[in-house]
């Protein structure tokens, strides 16, 4: 259990500095970008651009929040719990929305990245792909685990 | 659930107390309740020889099935 607190206080912490900085995008970049409506010549999105980056990142920050809940409860009632179970399957489908997400911004502004960029971005978003799906299947694990306790809890 | 646990009735034939049971038996009060209201979802046979020892029966006097 050491390890699953340590691994959320990490989660809390960049969960935390992942907020301030959208804070601190939405007011330096967001804002500012749709307020003057500056113009970007070099991306097809304009001035929408940091607003739909922005828009993704908090995407990924509930998700990552969803972890963090699903950690808590495990640390509050155990492995085995229902709710535990919940938040990793949001979690999963959430990663899995963000990558789909990501891969069409990707494709959309395909003209804005050189080739290399591209490629670690495909292969970045379809890495949060694996991590979701990989998410959705600890939420199996859980429920599977659950039940097992159920029935070794019940045997008399 | 078709299998009933007839374990009241033994103890009544018996006169013995649940305490008891679960005393001589060597599980909780809680873990004899759940089999006796039939929440159970198995039994060891090292439970059932005890329970089958304690109250001086056959398993069949304590678990029944009955057709849903």
């Amino acid at each position: 259990m050491k390890k699953v607190k340590l691994l959320y206080r990490l989660l809390v912490f960049i969960n935390i500095m992942t907020t301030i900085l959208i804070g601190v995008q939405i007011v330096f970049l967001v804002i500012p970008d749709l307020y003057h409506s500056k113009i970007y010549d070099e991306n097809v999105l304009g001035s929408f651009n940091n607003l739909i980056l922005t828009a993704l990142l908090v995407l990924i920050v509930i998700g990552s929040f969803k972890i963090q809940q699903g950690i808590k409860y495990i640390i509050k009632d155990g492995f085995f719990n229902h709710k535990s179970e919940v938040k990793f399957k949001l979690a999963g489908k959430i990663f899995i929305g963000f990558a789909i997400c990501r891969i069409v911004y990707i494709i959309i502004v395909m003209s804005d990245f050189k080739l290399n960029e591209l490629i670690n971005n495909l292969i970045l978003a379809f890495i949060v792909i694996l991590v979701g799906i990989g998410l959705l299947v600890f939420a199996d694990f859980i429920k599977n685990g659950g039940v097992l306790k159920e029935e070794n809890d019940l045997t008399i | 659930m078709s299998i009933i646990v007839n374990l009241d009735v033994m103890l009544a034939k018996r006169k013995m107390k649940s305490k008891d049971l679960a005393e001589i038996v060597g599980i909780t009060t809680a873990n004899l309740s759940i089999l006796k209201s039939g929440k159970a979802k198995a039994v060891r046979f090292s439970t059932l020889e005890a329970i089958c020892k304690a109250l001086d029966c056959q398993p069949s006097d304590i678990l029944e099935y009955v057709e849903d």
